[in-house]
């Protein structure tokens, strides 16, 4: 692939999924885009940036988006976020609010909101009715996959336990889909974290309460990050909790917000939005 | 300072022995085997300080279903050894029976090592990285 190639690429990324690629990660463009040359039975890679030269929104553009994401994630992922949600966060919340309404914000194929789903489920008699979560993506292969919540027996085995195995999942030939109560619980929609508009499109039925926005920041440069986190900040309560991943920390951001240590969790509490 | 668990793993097939016996050793645990629920039993006369059970289903001679009704009608190993199954038998209903029979936690087979470092968390066993 040529310099002047790569450039246009990585501008490409930056630009429409806030993928922030170093000079040193050609290689890697190279090998996830050679799916791309063969599913669209092109010449080469140089084919595919002239296709998205000619059109920035077409299936293609979105697909080159989709195999550059890193979709990895898992249920419970580092547990005690959950921990915190259902010892701490919902017993609060749900005391000054009827209705808890939370975003999962990079939700990937859906493991994260599920498991909110399960941990709220268990805090209550009346989940389906008080609790609103709400799984968006830039990935739409991801989120349809979130969407019918039909995992394979080795996703059911990593963070999961066997006892909300058995009690949220049923049997599908040789895959487990989540029950009908959690999907009830839970809506996706894609939604792009750089985008203004997009942010603002998210449908909820308020603001939210509690926002998880974890292992996503990290591929953003230093200001998309502070850019994204004020973003989500418009569309949450004040005093409300954002879960960021482990080496995820909140920088020069125009929203305010306080560090708080609830339970093992480290989050960010919302003091004024941007 | 770490303390050194015992771990018995229970598995008609030798290969299957060796990979359990190869993750478990790597994360610290002193192992001892059994290749069926019989000689399980015998195992378990020996090793009584057992903290972890790695217990098959279908076997030649006592199955694991057997030997697990066998161990936690024992008062003194009512709740100790944990046992997670380790096991093709991949349904609902089966999953349902090793509960109630007192299992803790359940693989179903194919397992690789991280699989079983996640299932040791889920029945309380913190897992030291190696
Ligand atoms: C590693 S996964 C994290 C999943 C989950 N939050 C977790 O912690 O396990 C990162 C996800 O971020 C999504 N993503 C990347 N850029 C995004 C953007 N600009 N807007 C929304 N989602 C994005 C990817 O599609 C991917 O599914």
């Amino acid at each position: 692939m040529q310099q002047s190639t790569y450039d246009f690429l990585r501008d490409f990324l930056v630009r429409h999924s806030g993928l922030a690629l170093s000079e040193q990660k050609r290689y890697l463009v190279e090998t996830r885009l050679v799916k791309i040359v063969r599913d669209y039975e092109l010449a080469d890679i140089n084919a595919v940036v002239a296709e998205l030269r000619k059109n920035e929104k077409s299936k293609l553009a979105q697909d080159v988006i989709e195999s550059m994401t890193t979709n990895e994630t898992m249920f419970y992922r580092d547990k005690h976020p959950f921990e915190s949600l259902a010892e701490h966060i919902a017993p609060e919340m749900l005391e000054r609010h009827r209705q808890l309404r939370v975003w999962s914000a990079a939700c990937s194929r859906g493991q994260e909101p599920y498991t909110i789903a399960m941990v709220l489920d268990k805090l209550m008699p009346d989940s389906l009715r008080r609790c609103r979560i709400v799984g968006t993506d830039l990935d739409e292969v991801a989120l349809r996959y979130a969407d019918a919540g039909v995992y394979t027996q080795m996703e059911v085995q990593r963070g999961l336990g066997v006892r909300d195995l058995v009690q949220y999942f049923e049997q599908d030939n040789v895959n487990w889909k989540v029950h009908n109560k959690l999907r009830g619980m839970v809506k996706f929609q894609k939604l792009n974290l750089i985008d203004d508009a997009s942010v603002a499109s998210i449908r909820g039925e308020g603001e939210f309460h509690v926002v998880f926005c974890r292992n996503v920041l990290i591929y953003f440069s230093p200001e998309e990050r502070c850019r994204v986190i004020d973003r989500i900040s418009k569309r949450m309560v004040v005093g409300g909790y954002l879960f960021t991943g482990a080496t995820e920390v909140i920088g020069q951001t125009k929203s305010e917000w306080a560090p708080v240590k609830k339970g093992q969790s480290r989050l960010w509490q919302l003091l004024k939005s941007a | 300072m770490s303390i050194v668990r015992k771990v018995m793993v229970v598995d008609d097939a030798r290969v299957v022995r060796m990979a359990l016996r190869g993750i478990m050793k790597k994360m610290g645990w002193e192992v001892v085997e059994a290749a069926d629920g019989r000689e399980a039993v015998s195992q378990l006369e020996k090793n009584p300080d057992l903290s972890l059970i790695l217990l098959d289903w279908h076997m030649p001679e006592m199955n694991g279903y057997d030997f697990l009704v066998y161990l936690r009608s024992k008062p003194e190993f009512s709740e100790n050894p944990k046992v997670v199954m380790v096991t093709t038998e991949a349904s609902m209903p089966s999953m349902l029976q090793a509960l109630a029979a007192g299992a803790d936690e359940y693989i179903m087979k194919p397992f690789d090592a991280d699989m079983i470092a996640s299932k040791l968390e889920q029945v309380g066993i913190v897992v030291e990285a190696s």
